[in-house]
Order: structure tokens, then sequence, then C-alpha cells
């Protein structure tokens, strides 16, 4: 399974994250966008799980544009963003995701997802900046 | 007055039903063979058919599909052999009402007939959308239709509704179509993938959180439930609930009512619960991993999708559908098209990752095309096109006689009986291979196409020792 990454360059926490996610990103096939719009754009892998996103959005903008990309649910997603209305906060649900943290958490609770995913799916490392 | 139609190559248990029929003040016709059926199916306004499985041309299930999609729409009761128990289970799944064992008796054969009617005229009173919203359902098979009908059932309620079927086959999407459809279509539709949360972290996601409940819940947090208020909660793989959850999950169901984590107050949440799986609940309660009581709960209704490789004749549909979304969600590029060779590239092989596999492989598909306006087998994943080529170099199994000539090894003509018997083995290897190829190795579907049973069957197998290609799951 792949796992697809976007970490917002506008997210204050990103560095936090990185640092919490470390031990856990280097035991996935990592395929890291630079843009929001290519997410989701890379072939997925032939496994019978849809690929794995974990996503970082910085700002309410972001968040907006995230809403509209197509390719997003084709992905099992992880969303991290900061607190927002209800109403929007409903619109990030509609993508399916697996959960939805916000930026002011400790992150914990992704470690443990991505690893409960890895293990279950058997993931294998490898890294592909997009 | 309703009228029956009964379906029995036995001709004395035929006029035994009439008969018993006509006493209950109902019309009594028969058939017996599957064309003779489904002849009678379509012309007839048949309330309801009692089918037997064991027919002259075939399985009675080949013609289940078709007689629910007569103009009637009439409830199917299968009359089974006890050795066809397997074939009654899979009747279930494409909505038959209730099965009779062979030989019937008369009091479970009224009982069953008084109530598949009953629920027939509860059904026609009950005023069902018009025109059902497919959301992505795509497809115009048998199989599919039935599908179709039993979302639309669901989404004229809000009974909970548990949607079973391999990976890749559509739950989700029909867990959208029956929302989208429903009254709730307003309201939020919340996804729960039971698979990819870890125990630990479940039942905060359900049930929600106080500030302070456990290390890192920095915040109070409304959990899925209560996003979920007013629309549907949608449990994917529901058979990953721990049984801690389960039981937790249960009471919510009864009582729309529960307690976040670390919370005094308990919540409401007016939600509807749709489920899917695939793995065997009924299997797992036996080994004590799923609760009984929850499982009765979901099963409200229940959904069957079939696998791909049992609609085949939507592979078209589904890849003319996939390209033109990918024309769409690519700034409208020119929707490509499909060489013949494509489609029986896609047609040989077995998908066992079902739709989303293909998909998966048109995906690869429009890649490798580039800029080529048709996608051809060479654009396809290898092993895609594998099942293909086997079947043009022709893939027999090496070991297995293969007689072809009238003469023997001394060049005398065969006595006719001896050519007749070589032919007809031969005949019925190329038969064999070609159909567990077609079945992927399912037995089920192969006595289901070929209209064998199955301890039939796996002798021919045994005899001709035939490759399978697929174990079946």
């Amino acid at each position: 399974m792949q796992l697809h990454l976007y970490l917002s360059p506008q997210a204050a926490c990103r560095a936090q994250l990185k640092e919490v996610l470390k031990g856990n990103l280097e035991k996935f096939n990592v395929i890291q966008y630079t843009t929001l719009e290519n997410i989701g754009r890379v072939l997925p892998s032939n496994g019978t799980r849809p690929d794995a996103a974990l996503i970082l959005l910085g700002n309410q903008a972001e968040l907006l544009q995230l809403l509209e990309n197509k390719f997003i649910r084709n992905l099992k997603s992880i969303l991290i963003f900061p607190e927002t209305d209800q109403e929007t906060l409903q619109r990030a649900y509609a993508l399916s995701p697996i959960t939805i943290c916000h930026t002011d958490g400790d992150f914990d609770d992704v470690a443990r997802i991505l690893e409960h995913i890895r293990t279950r799916t058997g993931a294998t490392p490898a890294y592909a900046p997009v | 007055m309703s009228n029956v139609l009964i379906v029995d190559d036995d001709r004395q248990l035929c006029q035994f039903l009439t008969k018993l029929i006509s006493k209950q003040g109902h019309t009594g016709s028969m058939a017996h063979s599957i064309s003779d059926a489904r002849a009678k199916s379509r012309s007839g306004d048949f309330d309801l058919v009692l089918l037997d499985l064991e027919l002259p041309d075939g399985n009675g299930l080949s013609a289940l599909a078709d007689i629910r999609l007569a103009p009637s729409s009439p409830e199917v009761i299968i009359i089974t052999g006890t050795g066809n128990i397997e074939g009654a289970e899979l009747a279930f799944k494409y909505g038959a009402w209730d099965f009779i064992p062979k030989p019937p008796n008369p009091n479970e054969v009224i009982l069953s007939i008084t109530r598949a009617l009953e629920y027939r005229d509860e059904k026609q009173a009950v005023q069902l959308p018009r025109l059902l919203a497919r959301e992505g359902i795509v497809g115009e098979s048998p199989a599919l239709k039935t599908v179709l009908e039993l979302v639309a059932q669901a989404a004229a309620n809000n009974i909970s509704v548990l949607i079973t079927g391999e990976t890749g086959t559509g739950k989700e999407v029909t867990a959208r179509a029956i929302h989208g459809n429903s009254a709730r279509t307003d309201g939020p539709f919340i996804v729960v993938d039971c698979a990819s949360l870890p125990e630990s972290l479940i039942e905060s996601s359900l049930f929600g959180h106080e500030k302070g409940a456990f290390t890192g819940a920095t915040e109070k947090r409304a959990g899925l439930i209560k996003q979920a208020e007013s629309g549907t909660l949608f449990l994917d793989e529901v058979g990953e609930l721990p049984p801690t959850t389960q039981k937790k999950f249960l009471r919510v169901l009864q009582e729309h009512r529960f307690r976040p984590v670390g919370g005094v107050r308990e919540v409401h949440s007016d939600f509807r619960l749709i489920a899917a799986t695939n793995r065997d609940l009924d299997q797992m309660i036996a080994g004590n991993n799923f609760r009984q009581d929850l499982l009765y709960r979901l099963r409200s209704l229940s959904i069957h999708l079939p696998a791909l490789c049992e609609r085949p004749s939507d592979i078209m549909n589904l890849t003319l559908h996939h390209l033109k979304q990918y024309s769409d969600t690519n700034g409208g590029h020119a929707l490509k098209g499909c060489s013949p060779d494509l489609y029986e590239a896609l047609m040989a092989y077995n998908w066992p990752g079902n739709i989303r596999e293909l998909f998966n492989a048109l995906d690869h598909a429009l890649s490798a095309a580039g800029d080529s306006p048709t996608l051809h087998p060479i654009h396809l994943p290898p092993t895609i096109r594998l099942p293909q080529i086997r079947g043009q170099l022709g893939d027999y199994d090496s070991t297995a006689d293969t007689p072809s000539d009238l003469h023997d090894s001394d060049g005398n003509l065969l006595p006719i009986r001896d050519y007749r018997d070589t032919q007809m083995a031969a005949a019925e290897q190329t038969y064999l291979m070609a159909l567990m190829r077609r079945a992927g190795g399912n037995i089920k579907q192969a006595c289901e196409i070929s209209g064998l049973s199955k301890s039939r069957l796996l002798a021919l197998l045994k005899k001709y020792d035939t490759p399978r290609f697929r174990e079946s799951k």
C-alpha cells in the first residue's frame, strides 16, 4: 500500500508532526506531494484496499481547496487541519476520512493509526517525491 | 386471490402443490423447465413462484434473477432437496424469500406461501421512489437490478441495512446511494472505517470524548455518532469492531443514547445506520468473535453485492463510466476509446479485486496510453492480459489424453462406441476447462453456469484432473 503524503509548508506544526511520525513514515512506500492539486494523481497500488493518505493543511483556504480535489475521494485519508466551523467540518467528513485531527493536537493518534494500517496491510518502505 | 407459478420437473409434486394452493383460494400454474419458467413468468401475472433448483435444463438459480425481473416482479420460494443447501444460501443472496426442503410439508408450504404473499401486499402498498438516483452504481445486469431494487427499499425507510460483498464490489457506493435517495439526504453521511482505526481509538472516535479524558485529549470532541445526527452513519468493515465496542454500540442502536469517553452526561443522536462487511458474520458469531444480538440489529435489511465476475456484462458499462469520469476530472480531456481487443482482455480476466481492481487497471492503461486516443491491451498491466493470452494459446492440461483421431494405433477405424466415448471425454474436458476458467475456480458459480450439481461437478473435475485457476474464498 502507498501512503500519499502532503505536509503544508504553511502549517506551523509541520516540524512537530514530522518528529512524531518519523518512525512511522519510513516504514511506508511514501508518495510525497508538494502541491495540493496533485494529491491523488499518482497511480494507486494494486492492493485490495485503497491507498492511504496523510494530509496536513495550514489554513482554511487550503482546506477548501482540498475539498475540490476529485482524486482525494479515492484515498483513505487522515486529515489534519486547524479548528473550523461545523459546516466546513461536515464537508470534510464527506471525504470519508479515517479520522480528522486538529493542528493543536499532539498527533499520537495519527502515529497509532499509521502503525495499525501498516500492520494490517504489510506496507513496505520506499520513497518518491512528486 | 393470487397467482402462483410452480416450477419443478416432478409433475406429481406440481399437481400436489397446485391442489394445496387452490385450497388456499389462489390459482396455481405449472412449468417443468427453466425455459418454460422464464417464458411463463414474462407473460404471466404471477405474484409468487415456487422454484426447484434441479431442473432438466439447468440449475434453477440461473433463472432466479430473470423471474424476479419479470413485469409482475414475483416473490420466489426455493424448493430444494437436502443436498443443495448451498444453492438455497446463494438464492437468498439474490432475493429469494424462503426455501422449502423436499419432500415438502403441507403446513410449512401454506405458511411460507401465506407470509410471502402478505409481504408482497405490504410492499405494494408502500410508495417507493419512482426514480432512483444511482449515485455511481453502474450496470444493467440482472444481479445489479436486484441490488437496485433493495437500495430503493432501503431508501424508502429508516431501518438499518447490512451490505455484504467481496472487497472492491462497491459497498460504500451502495451505502451512499441509499443515503442519497432517502429522506436523510440533506443530512451528513459519516463513514467509520472500523478496519483502519486501532482498538485504542475506536471508542473515542465513535462516542467522542471530554477534555482530559485520556492522555492527548486536549479538547472536548464530538464523536462520529454525534456527527451523524439527522444523517447516516456508515460502519465500514463492521466485523472489525472489538468485542467491547460491539457491546456499547448495541446499546446505542437500542436507545440512541451514549456517553462520550470520560463523560458524565448521556448524549442523544438521531442517525440511520448502514453497515458493511466482506466477512462472514454468521461464522464469526460461531467463533465468538461477533455478537449475534448486534447482527440482528444490523441486518434488518440485507443487501449482497455480487462479485464482478458474477456480472461480467457490466464490465463494459463500468469501463465506459470510468473513462468518462477520467475525462471529466482531467479538464475535459477527449474521451478515450477502447479497442475490441481491450474489451476481450477485460472480459477474460477474473477480477478478484472486483470494481476497484478494474478501475485501477484502467487508470494504469490511461497513464500508459498517453496521448493515444484508443486504449489497447498493451496498455493494461501484464497480469490483466495473461488470461486472454492463455486462452489464445489453448492452455490445456498436458497430462490429459486428447484423442482426436478416428483410428486406433494400428490404423483401424474405431468402433463407433469407442469413438463416441473418446469424443465425449474430450468434449467434457474442453467444457470443464472453459467453465472453471470462466468461474475463476469458484465451484458455486461453476454449478450455476453449467447447471451441474456440486457433487457431479466435483466428480468430473476429479475424473479429468481439471485445474481450478483460482481458489474460491
